[in-house]
């Protein structure tokens, strides 16, 4: 894969400090540590952000709630017509 | 001042954010400093009402946005198998992630249009990409009025917000018929 350099400065104490983590645990070097937790840390993230979950009943009923749509309300459609009235395409 | 009769994808080099204040600084913030980035980084997409006029520094004023975002919803188990047809994979779902008025053209209906355009802009995108509803988490007890007020319902409470949905069956029945 291709890589890029990616430079930053990091505080005294925070580097000694994520230089004995990366000791602890089973990573060749210090690179290596910070990347693996970086992308852990980014999939964490991402995966929260792209998805949620619901408890089981909830989820059933909503997703018989979609299935069975109802028409729109009153407000929703007149609310549709103002901007179609107003020019809105 | 009078606005566009067309949203379109901000862009910060002709949309003048920083002049955008609808008196709630998380929305803001959002429009001012992350809509763009977000933008970018393909987690979601903002469209804004512009004004007609620009102002001397070149930049149209942004009278409302609304930004949306793709996103799944899954089941905290899977379902026993006794001929129910539900999915058990996780279901693909629309948020309106952000909207938000110009303070100074709040109450002229502008609300309203904004969300009638993300509506439509999620009917266009659901051609290819069909998903189940459109989910919006409301930043307080007016923004929960005014969806409920359209019809949305109550799905969950997230992050201390209410979470409500709209199914997009009734969002394809609301420009079909019109």
């Amino acid at each position: 894969m291709a890589t890029v350099r990616f430079e930053m400065r990091l505080e005294e104490e925070l580097k000694a400090k994520v230089e004995r983590a990366s000791a602890l645990t089973n990573c060749p070097n210090l690179k290596a540590y910070i990347a693996e937790v970086i992308e852990e840390h980014a999939n964490k993230v991402i995966a929260e952000h792209d998805s949620f979950t619901l408890k089981n009943d909830v989820f059933d009923s909503f997703m018989v709630a979609c299935e069975n749509a109802s028409a729109p309300n009153a407000a929703l459609i007149k609310a549709a017509e103002n901007a179609k009235k107003l020019g809105f395409k | 001042m009078s606005h566009q009769k067309e949203f379109v994808d901000l862009n910060k080099s002709t949309h003048d954010r920083a002049s955008f204040d609808c008196k709630e600084p998380e929305l803001n913030t959002f429009i001012r400093t992350l809509a763009s980035k977000h933008m970018k980084s393909g987690i979601s997409k903002t469209q804004v009402l512009p004004a007609t006029i620009s102002l001397p520094t070149n930049l149209v004023p942004i009278f409302s946005f609304f930004t949306v975002a793709g996103s799944t919803i899954k089941r905290e188990s899977l379902p026993h198998a006794e001929g129910k047809k539900l999915p058990v994979y996780p279901v693909p779902v629309f948020l309106i992630a952000q909207m938000a008025v110009h303070d100074t053209y709040q109450g002229q209906g502008l609300g309203q249009i904004t969300l009638i355009q993300a509506l439509k802009y999620l009917l266009n995108v659901n051609e290819f990409m069909p998903s189940y509803a459109v989910v919006v988490d409301c930043l307080n007890g007016d923004a929960e009025k005014f969806y409920l007020k359209f019809g949305f319902v109550e799905l969950c409470k997230h992050n201390g917000r209410t979470r409500l949905y709209l199914p997009m069956k009734a969002v394809i029945k609301l420009f079909g018929e019109s």
